[in-house]
């Protein structure tokens, strides 16, 4: 004998009516439960896929500032990488140098560099900025002389083209500097 | 009464040694590249500093005040200009970079390029100082202060 059979036995409710119930009981908060995992399932597949296609996006936008840069520092890319709109306007500046200096007839590695890294001061503590550096070799002040361009007039031109490019707020939170 | 002190004046000697550079003795040069490049910064910031203050010292809050006299007027005057003129805290910081590095860095030498360079930024800075400090307001002294990092300094 079930134990089922001994309830309705001792609660005197007939067979029928019990067994109903039972189904009723037994069979709604099942459904929901399916369904509730199914959401579940979906909203944490739904989380992963987005988280996935955020860190892909970002793991992009890192390697491109990687292959931007010819010094980089592991510091200032853990910086960008938490400050989403610096990171995006790093990108399309960094870009845009290069289109600059290729544009003065600078070549890459022959006559610049470019450098991602953070500034630290040396007397203020907490004093600190994500800098992207142009370091010019040799060959590369002698080329810009001959354009009639120093260290300080092409960091004008550069400036001038930041300002034109990203925002305002970005350009204070990064230090461009040509050495 | 004592007269004070112009900080042009800085400006002036940095430009002075610079001109002076060839009749120096060689072994001499870097020094007085150091200090050209050195005074040229503080050019530069104490006329920011100063204008500020001139404007400004009746209206400043308190706290304020006790920061442009001390050293953290440095990262101040920073912040200020990137709220004015975020091109010339930009030759601020160029120029404060090059100071560090006359001042601190004694295992790298200093260059001539780097003597113009640092010349030409506080030209640009002490040319434009008057004008910069007139687009600053109460608000952006206030903003300044606000930054949490020059507050934590407090």
């Amino acid at each position: 004998m079930s134990f089922s059979t001994l309830t309705y036995q001792y609660l005197e409710i007939p067979e029928t009516k019990y067994l109903e119930e039972e189904i009723i009981t037994r069979n709604i908060p099942a459904s929901y439960i399916v369904l509730h995992t199914i959401n579940r399932l979906a909203l944490q597949l739904m989380t992963a896929t987005i988280s996935l296609i955020l860190i892909t996006i970002y793991t992009t936008y890192i390697e491109y500032i990687r292959g931007l840069c010819d010094i980089c520092d592991v510091t200032a890319l853990a910086f960008l990488a938490s400050k989403p709109k610096i990171l995006t306007d790093s990108l399309k500046l960094l870009s845009t140098v290069h289109s600059y200096l290729g544009g003065l007839g600078l070549r890459r590695l022959e006559d610049y560099a470019l450098e991602l890294s953070m500034w630290a001061d040396v007397e203020i503590e907490g004093w600190y900025k994500p800098q992207i550096v142009v370091k010019l070799f040799e060959n590369g002040v002698r080329r810009i002389s001959e354009k009639g361009l120093d260290e300080f007039k092409l960091l004008e031109n550069i400036l001038r083209i930041a300002s034109e490019l990203i925002p305002r707020e970005t350009l204070t939170e990064i230090l461009i500097s040509v050495e | 009464m004592q007269e004070s002190f112009s900080s042009l004046d800085f400006y002036r000697f940095a430009t002075f040694l610079a001109q002076q550079l060839s009749r120096i003795p060689s072994d001499l040069e870097q020094a007085a590249i150091r200090t050209s490049v050195s005074r040229a910064y503080y050019a530069s910031f104490l006329l920011i500093r100063d204008l500020v203050l001139l404007r400004y010292e009746r209206v400043l809050p308190q706290d304020l005040k006790r920061v442009i006299r001390t050293n953290k007027a440095h990262r101040f005057v920073a912040r200020v200009l990137e709220l004015t003129s975020p091109k010339h805290a930009q030759y601020f910081m160029n120029l404060r970079k090059l100071r560090n590095r006359a001042d601190y860095e004694t295992k790298e030498s200093l260059s001539r390029r780097d003597l113009v360079k640092a010349l030409k930024l506080a030209e640009a800075i002490v040319g434009d100082a008057n004008s910069i400090v007139d687009r600053i307001d109460l608000g952006i002294l206030s903003e300044a202060l606000q930054d949490p990092e020059n507050r934590a300094q407090l």
